[in-house]
This record gives structure tokens, sequence and C-alpha cells, in this order.
């Protein structure tokens, strides 16, 4: 907290002589017509208005804007890594030996969950993804939507809301939305080549990207981004004791080769434009699972005499594409009407493996089936200004459909070569038992109502009911005031309520293992709400978190070149959806006879499911600096510090199931699970970026503290400490468009701290594993690229 | 925490030496935009003793211009506003910056001063190719300008190279 929070007061009386500016008027009256032209201005949002786009800095709500020359000079490849340099709060760990995790890891935004994330392209809903995190990693329990997905050339700015604003958009906007603008008109044709690899040699990331800018008539236009990206495995595991000193271990990232295409467009007719936006991925990804040693009883030795280690190889495939029409009447009214079509499948293949159960038939390569989600958005939108009103109708229906298609016989059977580890080792197949493919509808109404009584005061209301099959209605409204008492002041406060729908995956995931026992047949795993054997241990259908805001803020801006906001706020979430740890006696000590009785009937060992198991209070602080001078040589420095603080505490626990005869807290809240959710992700962030420019060059340093965090080895607590990184980027502009740059991230070769002392035989200090997956800036240390852009 | 907080905002406010108003805003750098244009242009002779700017449908920026422009001159001679509605025209104008969202109201002011010494501004797309003069627009947080050149000839307005040389010109062969 300390350092964290000195270093933003240090910048703020640093950022002092800056007030001193003069009124930017005057300094644009004094600007040459060639300088002029070269002004930048403050970075404009939409999100959360369905009207007009307005600075972040004028905004009812806080709002950050990530612009393309920051994602740029992040000196990442992809969309996620880079947010998690530049925004605090957005965190981004890097999970290994997660089963599908590792290869569409999730982010959080304000130490929440991936699922209480919106994400728009183009102000329009994009799909979650179709993969269930199960392991123990940040999101456990919950289906993120995979940003990398959209290719990093392609995006003009990313919006960040900072506030909860389901009543305006829907399911899933507690923590904030992230809106991805895709470049559009007036943007060249651009190319791009960068190479990078690791201070320790691995790593190596190539990725080649094209933006073709067609302009069509009356300022349409078509972009066209083609990109492929090769991001090399890192491996940061060390020997392992046990093996002969060997490292058999992959920790670290997986290797990742992406295709992606993106298009944006946009065909003006008078008062009429056609537009469409859309992208396609597809990932063919690859990480190991844990090393199975000789004499593992996992193993076959005749197969794999020195042990293996299973690797997984899914292929993502991702699309997305939105068609509309709007227009403008009358001059006051403008209307939009648009459908989109997105879909997210994700297949498990995995290699280097075996099905113990089979013995020495056994296949090495496994089909282990797949999951996918596909959604499918119809809007309308209608908005009417008069006088000082703006007033906004909108209509939505949305269709999910889940699937989760079986593996192939060998993935999951169950041989006679053993009771013990049926199906593919690394990654166990689907059942034919677990395959379903479910449906769920919703539709919305919703109105905004936005009166500037007068300059200085300004009130946004929302609301909106949304019905949904499978759980019903929901109905949320939000208030939101804008007080300017002084040109230099604005005051900001919104209340509102809001609420996340069960996803998919956690309403229908299910995957299931046989072991034998004597002569009997036994499951164990993860049901479904709706199953009968969950039903019978008292699950009920779940229902949608529901959620309270409160963000009160300040905004300073006692010069043009410099703003500085303080935004306090509240989130309170209750009914929050989480699976239960295995349901049997052997894991339940109190678990009652009646449960172990229908456990017994249905001929399962162990079972897990999901439910609305509690409520949590998330309180925090963004304070955000924002200084802009333009140099009488015509350089530029741009630098923007940001803090965060969210903490989240369990205010109460639902009560359980009266089947089970064990309180909720037991049935969901084991240790881990209750430090992950409290303090897994660090509480405090803090980041300075800055940027100076010249006609020749820009000079990028990027100066983050990422706090610390828990987390847990059986019952105990590990702390991690909180870490400083420096990023930088240095680009010259050869000639006109035409820019090399060299840069490095983590330029110091920071890493994690390490796991304590541990009982585990693979994680801890001097084990195979020394560095949590936790950590929000990975473990990789230094990596270094090289980037060339080509503007035509 | 909060006592923290506060002083860091504190020190932020006690740094506040000299205040200033306006911020970097697209509508600022707009109106300075304007006023820039008229001095890169040249209108045939008259006898106007203030340069005249109509902004149509937008007060906000009307307002703004009224304030930026106070005791200003451009083509050394006072500079006056004039607020119009969306579909309301005059011709005694120097300056027309039309606001109005609505392509149709566009055309019809575009047509109705086609051949008049009016310098048509918009920031709407395509303003310029429907024989609007100068259309600027922002784009990645950076001012474009496309100008149709024949449009201006048309109009007797003789537009200076370098205002031709920083914009996209269509329009001329």
């Amino acid at each position: 907290m300390k350092p964290a929070l000195h270093s933003f007061c240090l910048l703020a009386f640093l950022g002092g002589p800056a007030c001193a500016a003069t009124d930017p008027a005057d300094d644009y009256f004094a600007l040459p017509l060639e300088s002029l032209i070269e002004v930048e201005t403050a970075a404009q949002a939409n999100v959360g208005s369905r009207r007009n786009a307005r600075t972040a800095y004028s905004a009812t709500v806080p709002i950050d804007v990530i612009t393309a020359t920051q994602l740029e000079h992040s000196g990442e490849i992809e969309l996620a890594r880079a947010l998690a340099t530049l925004l605090p709060g957005f965190n981004y760990p890097r999970p290994s030996i997660a089963d599908g995790t590792d290869h569409s890891p999730p982010f959080t935004l304000r130490a929440l969950n991936p699922d209480q994330v919106l994400v728009l392209i183009n102000g329009k809903r994009l799909h979650q993804g179709a993969l269930l995190h199960t392991n123990g990693t940040i999101g456990r329990g919950s289906s993120g939507t995979d940003l990398n997905v959209i290719p990093l050339s392609a995006v003009e700015r990313v919006e960040i809301l900072r506030d909860g604003a389901a009543a305006q958009y829907g399911s899933d906007a507690i923590a904030g939305i992230i809106n991805i603008v895709l470049k559009g008109y007036g943007h060249r044709s651009h190319f791009g080549l960068r190479y990078g690899r690791s201070s320790a040699g691995d790593g190596i990331s190539r990725q080649a990207s094209l933006l073709q800018s067609i302009p069509l008539a009356h300022d349409g236009f078509i972009n066209l981004t083609a990109e492929w990206r090769d991001r090399g495995a890192t491996n940061r595991a060390g020997a392992d004791a046990l093996d002969g000193g060997r490292v058999n271990l992959h920790f670290g990232d997986a290797r990742s080769k992406d295709a992606l295409l993106s298009l944006n467009g946009e065909i003006p007719r008078g008062d009429l434009s056609l537009y469409a936006h859309g992208h396609f991925n597809e990932r063919r990804s690859s990480a190991g699972a844990f090393f199975r040693r000789s004499d593992d009883p996992r193993n076959v030795p005749a197969i794999y005499p020195d042990g293996y280690r299973p690797s997984i190889h899914p292929l993502i495939r991702d699309y997305n594409l939105t068609a509309g029409i709007r227009g403008v009447s009358n001059g006051s009214s403008e209307w939009d009407i648009s459908y989109t079509l997105g879909k997210n499948d994700f297949a498990f293949r995995v290699r280097d493996s075996l099905n113990r159960s089979l013995g020495e038939q056994s296949p090495r390569s496994f089909d282990s089936g797949s999951l996918d989600l596909q959604e499918q958005v119809f809007n309308a939108d209608f908005s009417h200004q008069w006088g000082r009103h703006v007033l906004a109708i909108g209509y939505e229906f949305r269709h999910q459909r889940y699937r989760i298609h079986a593996g192939e016989l060998a993935s999951w059977q169950l041989g006679g070569e053993s009771p013990w580890f049926p199906g593919a080792q690394g990654f166990e197949g689907f059942r034919p038992e677990n395959a379903l493919s479910a449906t769920r509808q919703s539709q919305a109404v919703y109105a905004d109502l936005t009166t500037t009584f007068s300059p200085q005061l300004s009130v946004d209301s929302a609301v909106r009911a949304e019905h949904f099959s499978d759980f019903g209605t929901t109905l949320d409204g939000k208030l939101a005031l804008r007080l300017r008492p002084h040109r230099q002041w604005l005051l900001r406060s919104s209340l509102s309520s809001g609420f996340r729908a069960p996803s998919m995956s956690q309403t229908h995931f299910n995957a299931t293992s046989m072991i034998r026992d004597g002569e009997e047949i036994v499951e164990y795993g993860s049901f479904s709400v709706d199953h009968p054997v969950a039903r019978a241990l008292g699950a009920r259908k779940l229902k949608a978190e529901k959620s309270h805001h409160l963000t009160a803020g300040l905004l300073f801006e006692p010069s043009a070149n410099l703003n500085a906001s303080a935004d306090l706020f509240i989130t309170d979430i209750d009914d929050r959806i989480m699976s239960t740890g295995y349901i049997a006696s052997w894991n339940l000590a109190a678990l009652s006879p009646e449960a172990q009785a229908i456990l017994l009937d249905h001929h399962v060992d162990a079972a897990t499911y999901f439910t609305n198991a509690l409520a949590t209070r998330t309180r925090g602080l963004d304070l955000r600096l924002d200084y802009h001078h333009e140099f009488r040589n015509g350089g530029r420095l741009r630098l923007n510090a940001a803090y965060q603080y969210a903490r989240t505490l369990i205010r109460k626990v639902n009560p359980s199931p009266s089947v089970l005869g064990v309180d909720m807290g037991a049935l969901v809240l084991d240790p881990y699970t209750r430090v992950s959710i409290t303090d897994g992700q660090p509480a405090q962030a803090f980041r300075l970026w800055a940027l100076y420019s010249t006609a020749a060059v820009d000079l990028a340093f990027n100066l983050n503290r990422h706090g610390s965090f828990f987390s847990t080895k059986g019952d105990e607590k590990y702390k991690f400490a909180a870490r400083w990184t420096l990023d930088t980027e240095l680009a010259w502009r050869v000639q006109p468009g035409l820019t090399l740059a060299i840069g490095a991230t983590n330029l110091f070769n920071v890493k994690p701290t390490e796991w304590g002392a541990t009982d585990d035989s693979v994680m801890g200090s001097g084990k195979p594993v020394r560095y949590s997956q936790y950590a929000p800036f990975g473990y990789n240390g230094t990596s270094y690229h090289l980037r060339l852009g080509l503007s035509f | 925490m909060l006592k923290r907080c506060g002083l860091a905002l504190l020190l932020v406010i006690s740094c506040s030496l000299a205040l200033a108003q306006g911020s970097r805003d697209e509508q600022l750098l707009l109106a300075v935009f304007l006023g820039r244009f008229a001095s890169y242009v040249d209108w045939p002779p008259h006898q106007r003793e203030v340069f005249s700017i109509g902004v149509t449908d937008d007060d906000a920026l009307a307002e703004r211009l009224e304030q930026l422009y106070a005791g200003k001159r451009i083509q050394g001679r006072p500079v006056r506003i004039h607020r119009l509605g969306a579909d309301e025209q005059i011709t005694a104008i120097d300056l027309l910056f039309i606001a109005s969202s609505q392509a149709t109201l566009r055309q019809r002011q575009l047509d109705a001063l086609r051949l008049q010494p009016v310098l048509t501004v918009s920031a709407a797309r395509g303003f310029a190719a429907s024989g609007g003069v100068i259309q600027i627009n922002f784009v990645a947080q950076h001012a474009q300008i496309t100008i149709n050149h024949d449009a201006a000839l048309a109009k007797g307005l003789r537009i200076s190279a370098p205002l031709l040389a920083i914009a996209t010109l269509i329009g001329r062969d």
C-alpha cells in the first residue's frame, strides 16, 4: 500500500508546476498550422453513453481509455497482456499446468471474477469462452472472455468503464465494462513485424500483421486486418530431485500459434449507414500436464520407461460477426438495429499420454472432446434528444447454445488393466453421458434518460428489465449524477443495481469419471445442477448473482494539461455462484448419512455442483493523474499515473441444502477458495506510464507495482510480496511511415517471490515449481523485442 | 487509507498555482481550427465590417466560439457568431459550420450556398465529397482535414498552399 500510494503522492506533488500551464486555446492560437494539425486531443469514450462520446475527464462515471499508441509501445503481442501492463486492477496471471486454462487464461477487474466483466466490441456484446476454468487458478468455476482473439493491430482504443452498468448493458457488467473500439474511418494501412524472446533464451515470439484500409464512397471504409502470431513456450520449472535432478515439468507459457482476421466496415448512404465488424481466430496451443515418473501408478513402463509428461494441444476457434444499420431522422433522433453471431469452440487434444486402464494397448494421443458456446444477439436502439433531455430506449434478444461433445472412446474409457485411472492422462475425455446441447433465451427492454439541467449539473438514469428462459426476470436501475460546481472541479456519483446471469457452463457443465470398486463401476466428478444426482444432493436451479454499486468521486482539472481524479466504490454481490467441493464422506466428515446413502444409491463416489453460495463486498479506490506537455522544441510528454485498491470480504454464507448436513462454508469454502476470494489477487496496483515523443523518436516507460497477494498449500497460507517492474521501448521513425523499435518488458528481470517451504513434492522453494502461477506479471523475467512498422 | 488518499489529493490541489480554463477536448481544437481556416482563405472583396461565423444546430460550439473569439479578429475584422437552427439559412456570413447530423439538412444548406462565397465546414463524414469545402474529423485524437478544392473555387474562395498542404484534397486535378 504505502510505496504505491506514496508514489502517487509524489507524482501529484511533481505535477504541481504543470498547473501553471496557460489556457490551451492561447497555446493553440500560437501554434503554426503544421503543428496545430499534430495536436493530440483528450481520448474520447463511447462506453456508458448511448448517444455521444465524451472525454474520460467529463464522464458521469469513471472511465479509462487505453490508446493504440499505448498498446503499441507496451511490448506485448496479445491484448490481454498489454492491458495487464497498462491498467491497474486488470489482473492477468499466467496459469500453467491447469488444463485448458493454460491456453485461454482468464483476466479479472477489481479482484472479482472473470465472468463479472462485460466485454464489448464497438459497443456490441462479445461472447464468453466455452471453457470453464475448473483448476486451481484465478477465476476457478467461471468462464471468461478471451481478449486475445482480437488482433492487437486492429484496435484503436480500449475503453474501460469502472462501474457497475448492468442496468444499461445487462448481465455481467458488475466489475466494469471493457469496450474494444476497432480502427475505423481515417486510419492508414499498416504492416507490422515483431520479434521477441526472453532473456533466458526461450519464449521466442513472432508476429506479422497487415491492416488494409479500403476507402469507400461517402467516406465509407472497409478495414481488414490479418495477423499471425507465434508465441513460444517458456519454462521456469526447476530440477526434480525425486527424478534424478531432471527438469521434467513444463511450468511457463504455453506454445501458442494464432491466425487472426478482423473486419470493420461502414457504408454510409445519406442518413443511413450499414456497418459490420467481426473477427476470426484459430489458436493451436500446447502445454504440459504434470510429469508421471516411471514408477508412477499412472504409467505403463512398457510404453514410457522413463516416465512421461502428457501434453494438451487444444484447437480453439473463435469468431464473431456483427452487422447492422443505423440512421438519423429529424436531426435529433437516432436509431440502430444490429445482429451479432459469435462462437467459441474449444477442442481438447492430448498427446504423449496413455490410458492406464488400457495397459500396453493404450493409444498415445487422444481426442478428448470439445466445448462450444454460440451466442446470437439482436439489438434495436432508439434515442431522441429534445431540449436538455436525451431518451434512449431499446430491446435486446439473446440466444445462447452451449454444447459438450464427447471424446473418443479411449479418451474416457475404463479398461480392464486398472480399476482406477480411466481415460487419457493429462486431460480425460468427456464421456457420452456428459455430452449435451443446451440453449437459453433472454429478452430485455431498457430505457436511459440523460437530463442536463445546466452546464453544471446532469443526471443519468437507466432501467432495464430482462427475462431469461432458465431463471426468470431481473429488474435493475441506475442513477448517476455529475456536478461541476467550479470549472476545475467535477463531482460524480452513481448508485445502481446489477446482475450476472449464471453462465451456460456453470448451469450445464458436467464431467465425470469412472472407477471400479470391486465389481461395481462408480462415478465421480462434476454434475450439472439439473442432474438427478445433483438434485438429490440438494442442488437447485441457479439464480442470478445480484449486485449493488455505489461510486463517488471527484475530478480536479487545474489546467488543460493536468487532471487528477479519485473515485471510491463499493460493490456488493449476493448469491455468488461457486462450485462445491467434493461431496463425499472422505472429504466432508460431517456429511449426513442421508447424503451418503444418495451417493451409494446412484453409484457415485464423490460429486460437485454449482450453487449460489455467498455474498461479498468489494471496496476500493481508484486514483488517476494525467499530465500532458508540449515542449517548444516540438517534443511532447504524456504521463499517466494510476492506482487502484480493491479488497473483497465475504459478507454472508448462504444456507446449504439440509440434505447434506454440512454448512455452506464447509461445502464451498475450503482454505484455498476462501483465500482466493479475499486475498488471492493483488488488492493494490500502481502504474506510471510515460511517453516522450519528438518528430524522430518515441521513448516509452511503464513502471508497475504489483501488489502482494496470498495463496495456500494445504491449510498453510502463503504471502507473495509486492514487486516493481519496468517496461520500456524506444521507437525511431526512420522516415515518414517507417518505424523501428526496440524494447524490453520487465527490464530488470524481476521474479515473483517463491513459495516458501512446503510439504508438497512439486511446489515450493527448491521444488520443480518455485513460483506462484497467481503472480500478476508472470514469472518469465525479462523479454526483449524488435518491432518494425510501415504505414502506407 | 482514506487519510493518505486525501493527502494525495490535497497535494494536487495545493500545487495548482495558476488556474486556466478549458481542456484538450475536440471542440476547443475545432473552434481554433475554424478561425485558422479563415486566415488561409481569400474571399472575394466585400464590404462587411465583421467576420461572421454561422453555426447550425450546435449551441455549445457557438458558445465556445463566442468565448474564444471575443476581442479577437479574423481577417482583420471583429468576429460575430450566429447561432442557427438546423434548417435555417443565412447567406450574409463568411464561414458556416454545419453541425446537423442529418445528411439531407446538410445538403440543403450546401445547395443554398453552392455559389455563395461562404466557407462551409463540417465534421460530418462525406461532407467534402457532397460539395462542402472543408471537412474536419478527429481520428485517434488527431484532426484530419479534407478539402474540396473545386467547391471552394466555385464559390470564389482561394485557399492558400499551407492549408492545402496539411489536407487531403478531393476535386482537384
